[in-house]
């Protein structure tokens, strides 16, 4: 942990209130990005990254300084998540909520890339198209391997920095890292295909999503 | 096997590139006013600037040493003097 981090974190535990906007500000995109590619919602992401960081607020004094504070803020993320995706499991599966698209909701997100120079419409399009198909492609996964896409090929974070997120072995996140791609290699080429085949004008839903 | 591998990075190559959405405009507003509620207000109280710097509290205090000084002021230069009522 370099010196400034471990100045924040002396400053976290004070309760400073100065540090702690700052730990929003540098953390709070990438914190809402990986719960939002996670739950696939929008809404719950808002309030899931909130919890993130609330919980930050009350448990730095339980942050040890050999980890990196990026790496913890990400670790207390993914478990919120974790909770959160079992929790509406949970209440579909009571009957109380439908079994939504929740990629519906992130398809919104893709209809309107970042753009650092402006591009035709149907470049936007593609990539909306592009982006959408992409979470679909990821909602369909277990939770587990979502998470680990998420992390290495999204987030693009080192090994070293998914064990110690995921408390896992580093060849345990390898080999269902792998296992992840090879299913989301198969449901983007079978996409790709049935795309060329009947080149629908529509982007219906090509993947189940499992009901959990 | 490594161009297996390589096939998996360009069947993929997507992932890396999807657009990373920016949390909300008031993300940080909501994550304080969620810590003074559940602090019962010890933590991020609102605070009231004046022109969005000065405390009121500030303002409150010079305010009355200004009062302060004018008094004492005006009791040295009145020919009268202003005596305190018995």
């Amino acid at each position: 942990m370099s010196l400034s981090e471990r100045l924040l974190v002396a400053r976290l535990v004070k309760r400073d209130e100065e540090a702690f906007n700052e730990v929003v500000r540098q953390h709070g995109d990438r914190v809402f990005n990986l719960v939002l590619r996670m739950v696939g919602s929008r809404a719950e992401a808002e309030d899931i990254a909130q919890e993130v960081f609330v919980t930050v607020f009350k448990s730095i004094d339980s942050f040890r300084s050999e980890a990196k504070l990026s790496t913890w803020l990400l670790r207390i993320a993914t478990n919120h998540a974790k909770n959160r995706i079992k929790y509406l499991a949970r209440r579909r599966e009571q009957g109380s909520e439908p079994n939504g698209d929740d990629s519906a909701d992130l398809a919104d997100e893709g209809k309107a890339p970042a753009q650092s120079h402006i591009h035709g419409p149907d470049v936007l399009l593609e990539a909306a198209e592009t982006e959408d198909i992409m979470q679909q492609a990821i909602a369909t996964l277990e939770d587990d391997q979502r998470l680990l896409v998420v992390l290495r090929d999204v987030e693009e974070l080192s090994y070293e920095e998914i064990v110690e997120i995921t408390g896992l072995p580093e060849g345990t996140v390898k080999s269902r890292l792998h296992r992840a791609r090879m299913t989301l290699k198969q449901l983007l080429e079978t996409n790709s295909s049935e795309r060329r085949r009947f080149a629908h004008p529509d982007r219906g839903l090509l993947f189940r999503l499992p009901r959990r | 096997m490594p161009h297996l591998l390589e096939r998996f990075r360009r069947t993929l190559g997507g992932l890396g590139s999807l657009k990373r959405t920016a949390a909300p405009n008031s993300f940080l507003a909501d994550i304080q006013q969620q810590i003074n509620r559940r602090s019962r207000g010890r933590f991020f109280r609102r605070r009231w600037l004046l022109f969005g710097r000065i405390p009121f509290e500030w303002l409150s205090l010079a305010m009355i040493v200004a009062m302060l000084v004018y008094y004492l002021v005006m009791l040295q230069s009145s020919p009268t003097g202003v005596k305190p009522i018995p």
